[in-house]
């Protein structure tokens, strides 16, 4: 969907993006990470049209972005992390007044806006003034805003800074709804335990360069990574793991496997009674929740001992 | 107008049913006062007091708020939601003029009907309708102006106070006195039009500042029209901005201002000629000073001329170096058609030398603002080089004169009648010096820089 080729950025004082280029698959939640300079919101504000960059090309669905700005426009949505909105407006007037602005057909104005609302809790809200909302309102106002014309691609920038535990929760949870209807989404985050819940995809950057690009899980997020423990190291693990359906990027390291598997807990179950049934020394079978961070830590770490990017 | 989202947005958010009210509200009891004190009669003390109160909130408060429409944006994090919609640039730059100005209108207009009572019985009613327009029309331009030099500056910087707000307002109003001030005293004590020459015709000048105030307005809109596209990343050439120059300087190259004894020193061609190149050099130093102009956007123009990729670099390449250009192409014009040496109010001028070192001080001025912008980054440079260059030709020279070294002004004034050693030698040793300066910024901050960042 997004094709990023050979980004560069210059501000006045800093090449703030070097010969950038990533790629966006449709259907994707993707994580932007990096430590707090590395040129996350530059990159953004490059592949949503608002900075003109110095050379190189971001294509959506092969219709460039700065060549035909309002064209991508109205497929796209962005939430930057100093959002703002319409204090003076209500929460129907915000929505309304967004709608209209991606020429949304009056006849349709009044539905979408009532879904938009729907969709982030927002309806017993409507009449209210947005600068009467609390922060997490706001945000959720804001999202509303971003996604109430329906847009195919959809940019958020450090979208859970400042939420509290449970606002966080929900949003995840929204994210992945928005996902499932279709949407594509890049999301920039410090918060990786989060990112990890719902992101397929997952880009690395460091001072102005991607340094790793990765799928995060095979089939779009539909597979999670397991961890087998084992009693005992096992030779013959291995090759079973790649023989079983399901299984992808199996790897074992003494008596620890792990692995992508795209079953349902169905098919988990049916996995360990086959490792059992094998004679493999099965000592503890769970999710590896801590995926997102060790990838981004072990990329780090790499690219600052100066190995070669990936 | 309906279909205009940022209209219809502004619309919500001015006319409140509390300020719908307020508004004539406060108008109201302060004309009445001015009625009662001017003994129940409504005559030109009431209009007065009506266009005064048009002035206070127009003028002032109107063009505050058209400056401030996209600013606002900015500090309140929503302008790039609105750069990210699907709204066109020019529904976005009318929306906004039209939109944050609605309200001020709103009291404006009642104003004017007041100001229309006042007078109706005293003077006839095409005068009035006339006296009006020049009123609603200097708003259009003050509130044009504001926006178009606010949005300018949002080019170059992204945080705004009172300071910048203040003034933007002020150039807003300061664009539009000239029509107001012409407009209002359009006519003569007996109430006779008064006329101006423009093309050897004569015409009603009331009539010339009605056409000039809609023409300008209509050329403002068009800037911030530019700015919008600027701002959604759209590309904008060159043209728009020379259209605007070629019409400016015709339009002034016919009016007759010149002193009636440079009229005769020269042919009539020439003198037509110096007004166009006196309003040429005008909007050159304005161009100069107001597009930004930064090494990122050198080292870009480097990189299109490497990749011969002429069309972006004609989009990208500063207005500035084209209007050095036809100020040469102007200054060669004005020497082939003008007598060498003329006499102005018995002082004697060597033409040809001062348009020459008029092309220098040009160049040198230009040049000075470039390597500001080149060498060092900051929003404020251009602020900073209006304010050097604005020192050299007033406070140095008179402190030169002060202290008896009257010579050394050469440097930094246009010497009418010397020889050409010293109204060319002074201005020619600092353009290379200014060059020598640029050239220097150029090889560390677009050439090494550019290949080492």
């Amino acid at each position: 969907m997004i094709e990023v080729k050979n980004l560069i950025f210059e501000y006045p004082t800093k090449r703030a993006l070097h010969d950038v280029s990533c790629e966006i698959k449709t259907g994707s939640i993707t994580a932007l990470v990096g430590p707090n300079g590395a040129g996350k919101t530059t990159l953004i504000r490059c592949v949503v049209g608002l900075h003109g960059p110095f050379s190189g090309q971001v294509l959506f669905d092969g219709v460039g972005v700065h060549e035909h700005p309002r064209d991508c426009h109205r497929r796209m949505a962005y939430l930057s992390d100093f959002f703002g909105v319409y204090d003076q407006l209500t929460v129907r007037q915000c929505l309304t007044y967004t709608a209209r602005a991606y020429r949304v057909s009056g006849d349709k104005v009044g539905t979408v806006v009532e879904a938009a609302a729907e969709r982030l809790n927002l309806t017993d809200r409507l009449r209210e003034k947005s600068g009467a909302l609390s922060r997490g309102l706001r945000q959720r106002l804001a999202i509303a805003q971003a996604i109430v014309h329906e847009p195919e691609f959809l940019v958020l920038d450090e979208p859970a800074s400042g939420l509290d535990p449970e606002a966080r929760q929900s949003l995840s949870m929204l994210l992945i709804g928005l996902r499932d209807a279709g949407m594509t989404l890049l999301v920039s985050s410090h918060i990786l335990a989060e990112l990890e819940g719902y992101c397929t995809d997952m880009l690395i950057m460091r001072e102005g360069r991607i340094i790793d690009s990765r799928q995060l899980a095979g089939e779009l997020s539909k597979a999670r990574r397991l961890r087998i423990d084992l009693a005992a190291p096992n030779s013959d693990l291995l090759a079973l793991l790649e023989n079983t359906a399901g299984v992808a990027q199996a790897s074992v390291d003494d008596d620890v496997a792990t692995l992508m598997f795209s079953g349902d807990v169905a098919a988990q179950h049916a996995l360990l009674r086959h490792l059992v049934e094998a004679g493999i020394p099965v000592a503890g079978l769970r999710e590896n929740r801590v995926a997102l961070q060790g990838a981004y830590i072990a990329q780090i770490h790499e690219y600052d001992s100066g190995k070669k990017p990936a | 107008m309906r279909g205009n989202p940022e209209f219809i947005r502004n619309l919500w958010l001015e006319f409140t049913l509390h300020r719908v009210l307020v508004m004539p509200a406060i108008v109201g009891i302060l004309f009445l006062l001015m009625y009662l004190v001017n003994g129940q009669k409504l005559d030109s003390a009431t209009a007065v007091s009506a266009a005064i109160l048009f002035c206070s909130i127009i003028f002032i408060w109107g063009t505050r708020v058209a400056s401030e429409s996209v600013i606002q944006e900015i500090n309140a994090s929503t302008w790039d939601t609105q750069r990210m919609s699907a709204m066109g640039p020019w529904s976005m730059a009318w929306g906004k003029l039209f939109g944050s100005t609605v309200f001020v209108w709103y009291g404006g207009f009642i104003c004017m009907g007041l100001y229309w009572m006042s007078y109706i019985d005293i003077l006839p009613e095409d005068r009035l309708a006339k006296l009006i327009l020049v009123y609603i029309l200097s708003g259009v331009i003050a509130h044009a102006t504001g926006l178009l030099v606010s949005m300018q500056a949002v080019q170059k910087r992204r945080d705004f106070g009172r300071v910048q707000v203040t003034f933007y307002l002020l150039v807003g109003f300061a664009a539009a006195l000239p029509g107001l001030y012409i407009g209002l005293s359009g006519w003569a004590d007996d109430g006779v039009y008064r006329v101006m020459l423009f093309y050897d015709q004569v015409f009603p000048l009331i009539d010339c500042v009605l056409i000039a105030l809609v023409v300008y307005s209509l050329w403002a809109l068009i800037g911030i029209w530019r700015m919008m596209r600027g701002e959604l990343q759209m590309v904008n050439g060159p043209w728009v901005w020379l259209a605007f120059v070629a019409f400016t300087v015709a339009a002034f190259a016919g009016i007759r201002l010149l002193h009636p004894d440079v009229g005769k020193a020269m042919p009539d061609i020439s003198s037509k000629a110096y007004h166009g190149y006196a309003m040429l050099l005008i909007l050159t130093y304005v161009i100069a000073l107001a597009e930004p102009k930064g090494p990122v956007l050198f080292r870009r123009l480097r990189r299109y001329v490497q990749l011969h990729d002429w069309a972006s670099f004609f989009n990208a390449m500063p207005r500035t170096i084209l209007m050095l250009i036809f100020v040469l192409l102007a200054s060669i014009v004005l020497l082939r058609l003008s007598e060498s040496r003329i006499t102005v109010l018995e002082q004697p001028i060597n033409f040809h030398l001062a348009t020459i070192a008029t092309f220098l001080f040009v160049l040198r001025d230009v040049g000075f603002i470039y390597l500001l912008n080149i060498s060092r980054y900051s929003p404020r440079n251009d602020m900073s080089a209006f304010l050097y260059l604005a020192l050299s030709y007033t406070v140095i020279p008179v402190s030169l004169i002060f202290i008896g070294l009257d010579p050394l002004t050469a440097m930094f004034w246009l010497q009418w009648d010397s020889g050409a050693g010293l109204t060319l030698g002074p201005i020619v040793i600092q353009v290379l010096i200014v060059f020598a300066l640029m050239a220097r910024a150029w090889k560390t901050r677009v050439v090494r820089d550019g290949d080492v960042i």
